[in-house]
């Protein structure tokens, strides 16, 4: 009887095992960073000096005096405002069409995720800055129907849409879960619709998009704290220029981290930016009661 | 069968479980393997040795630095090299982590205007005069040292000599019927010249600017009257109307279409060797490093002049700066063969007949002559040098080198350039913002 017990406990662990990569993982690169940059965020550490514990006064430094921080923070929000909206509809307009009922419909999907696994890598961050120069692809192809060179990146009003651009294109994996909610879709509303006379656009705003509201939630929610932490294109492309018109939230952190030795005060900007997300994520499931559509009642 | 599948993937599970733990803790394991071997060094001189070795730059200097890499390994087949090499982009911010982690490599490859805010934090680099018996230093003169030194302490030894010239296209000059003279340019004929050139064909520019080497030829500008916008006591050393002067002319350049707008030439900041107008020759001239000539003549022949000069110049505003510099790594396990290394590539002849100039001219006078009397060096190169030599300017100092204030520099220099400022508003506020700036740092 005792036996058996034990062997149940070790059971138990055997499980834990098993996942014990990834939890170690989680405690050393995650949580301790997490927890490591509260303490920082309170010091003037440098990454290399020893920290002195300075109390809130990187936090008072960051709203009052810092220049940058507010300037980034409206390029942050113009940012995520343009590129989450955008990158969800052309997803949900690619899954539409990967949805219909073609021959080869499998390679065609195949072939749409790709850019995301390209994602926002460097090489591709290049060849966007070689499409969207002065005389780049873009504009040559502009020039075919004599429409003047347009400063893509050079032009401080429009560079940030042109790095939105890159976002929108990695669209799969939003794309993907798309196209399983519109699977999800009975058949039977459409044929009922469409013996009413309703038409495709009107099927639509009707039955798609109501049916497909958790989907479109999650995706919003997802996109949007990726596109708070956006870095990479920003970075490659424009360098946060020109005039700081791309200087997104985490470039500024990274500068201060490892350019301006400021790790605690990075930390401290990396606090508020955590914060911002979360708050920006609870209005998002809290406004989701009114519009996206649970068939069993809605909680989660 | 069950069973069996579950002893396979616990022991599967433990492995990965025991790698990541080893993984994690190699750091300290390390340490204390280094030191035996350290001390078996001093016994027993053919220990196998690891070394690392990190820098950045373009084609040629890959192919020079890897090709000492393999004579250096092929002399001493107990040491084993790992080359590190990438572009400018992100080096700097991977060796900081690195050196904070101390998990730097072992010979590094530095660039001046790092040393202050580096020693700021610690000391990662060893003086090699520290390391007399392995690496000579007694070709390289005073004043090249003084340049990378903080508060006397050696940071490294420069791996070459570098000054700013004006690069300019051979056929783009002949084209033009501009001048091929040394001492032709002042700041005045600059703009007459490039004004003429524009409005010849309007895809063409005389002068390559992008924001950044545009904060350099202000400074440049100012010290040719012997002022500064940013003293070494870290005090503001010009007032508004002579900022004023300075934004005016830059103004001007923009205005008769001697540079391009920054609208196009802004994304290529860092990447003339990529830049189509360059390439395409629709570019005069640039005032740049020597070091970048290789990467900017692949298309055409490049000459060189000396900058523009303004009428009784204090100085020229050019100085002669290590191209960048090696330096031992303070904290890593292989200090002496780290030092073995640069002193093969930076002393020895068969060294540096195989760098040849991939880092600028060489530093010492015996490796410079070693070169020109092979013909090794690139002749543009080591005119820049004696261009500059000839019309000498100050040396940098620390206020110079701070990345705080050069990127203030260079966000009032955008404000001009995208017009969203004139002149004297982008002077009166750039002080006003510099000033807070100083006091921050005098707290600091």
């Amino acid at each position: 009887m005792k036996l058996k017990h034990q062997r149940k406990r070790f059971k138990d662990y055997e499980g834990l095992l098993y996942i014990s990569p990834f939890i170690i993982g989680f405690l050393v690169f995650q949580l301790y960073p997490f927890i490591a940059s509260i303490v920082y965020s309170f010091t003037n550490f440098t990454m290399i000096k020893k920290p002195s514990f300075i109390g809130i006064e990187n936090y008072i430094y960051m709203f009052t005096k810092d220049r940058e921080f507010w300037g980034s923070l409206v390029v942050t929000f113009k940012y995520v405002l343009m590129a989450v909206p955008m990158k969800l509809i052309f997803a949900l307009f690619i899954a539409m069409l990967l949805n219909m009922k073609l021959k080869s419909i499998n390679f065609f999907r195949t072939v749409y995720y790709l850019p995301s696994i390209l994602g926002g890598s460097v090489a591709v961050a290049v060849m966007w800055r070689f499409l969207f120069m002065q005389d780049g692809v873009v504009n040559k192809f502009l020039g075919i129907f004599s429409i003047p060179p347009i400063g893509w990146l050079g032009n401080p009003d429009i560079s940030l849409y042109t790095i939105g651009l890159l976002a929108v294109w990695q669209f799969g994996s939003s794309m993907v879960l798309f196209l399983a909610g519109l699977k999800q879709i009975p058949e039977n509303l459409y044929e009922a619709s469409a013996i009413d006379g309703a038409s495709k656009i009107k099927q639509f705003f009707v039955i798609t998009l109501p049916m497909i509201t958790p989907i479109l939630l999650f995706n919003m929610v997802m996109q949007t704290i990726g596109a708070f932490q956006e870095f990479t294109g920003a970075f490659v492309i424009t360098n946060g220029g020109p005039m700081k018109s791309t200087y997104l939230y985490g470039m500024m952190l990274y500068n201060n981290a490892f350019v301006n030795f400021k790790m605690g005060y990075a930390s401290a900007q990396s606090w508020i930016l955590f914060i911002i997300i979360i708050i920006v994520t609870i209005i998002l499931l809290k406004s989701s009661k009114r519009w996206a559509y649970y068939e069993d009642g809605g909680d989660f | 069968m069950k069973k069996f599948k579950r002893i396979v993937s616990l022991v599967c599970v433990s492995c990965l479980l025991i790698s990541s733990v080893v993984g994690c803790g190699s750091k300290v394991e390390d340490k204390s393997k280094d030191s035996v071997t350290k001390k078996e060094d001093t016994v027993k001189k053919d220990e196998a040795v690891e070394l690392r070795f990190s820098w950045w730059g373009g084609e040629a200097r890959h192919e020079g630095t890897l090709a000492v890499i393999d004579a250096y390994m092929a002399k001493n087949p107990n040491v084993k090299i790992e080359a590190e090499y990438s572009g400018w982009d992100g080096y700097y911010q991977k060796l900081v982590t690195q050196l904070a982690g101390t998990t730097a490599p072992d010979v590094i490859q530095i660039n001046y205007n790092w040393l202050h805010d580096l020693r700021r934090q610690g000391k990662f680099f060893t003086d090699p005069r520290d390391m007399k018996d392995i690496i000579d230093v007694s070709g390289f003169s005073q004043a090249s040292l003084d340049a990378i030194s903080v508060d006397g302490e050696l940071q490294g030894l420069p791996t070459g000599l570098n000054a700013v010239g004006m690069i300019y296209n051979k056929e783009f000059f002949e084209k033009n019927n501009l001048p091929q003279d040394i001492e032709y340019w002042n700041w005045d004929n600059l703009i007459e010249e490039g004004k003429r050139v524009h409005e010849a064909d309007a895809n063409q520019y005389l002068l390559n600017e992008f924001p950044k080497t545009l904060v350099d030829l202000s400074n440049m500008y100012l010290e040719q009257k012997g002022k500064e916008i940013v003293t070494k006591d870290f005090t503001v050393g010009v007032n508004v109307e002579e900022l004023t002067e300075v934004y005016e002319y830059i103004q001007k350049l923009f205005d008769n279409g001697v540079i391009p707008p920054f609208e196009e030439s802004a994304l290529f900041q860092d990447k003339t060797e990529q830049y189509p107008k360059w390439i395409n020759g629709e570019m005069g001239m640039f005032i740049q490093v020597a070091s970048v000539i290789p990467a900017l003549s692949g298309n055409f022949d490049v000459g060189v002049t000396r900058v523009p000069l303004m009428d009784g110049a204090k100085s020229s505003g050019v100085s002669i700066n290590a191209t960048n510099i090696f330096a031992i790594n303070d904290n890593g396990p292989n200090k002496e063969e780290a030092a073995k290394l640069i002193n093969f590539m930076l002393n020895e002849e068969e060294g540096i007949n195989i760098l040849k100039d991939v880092r600028g001219v060489q530093s010492t006078e015996n490796g410079r002559k070693l070169l020109l009397d092979a013909g090794a060096i690139n002749p543009v190169i080591s005119q820049t040098i004696d261009i500059a030599s000839k019309y000498p300017g100050q040396a940098n100092n620390e206020a110079e080198m701070n990345s705080e204030l050069n990127d203030i520099k260079l966000q009032y220099i955008e404000k001009l350039g995208y017009g969203e400022l004139s002149p004297e508003e982008a002077a009166t506020e750039m002080l006003e913002v510099i000033e807070e700036k100083l006091e921050e740092i005098k707290k600091n």
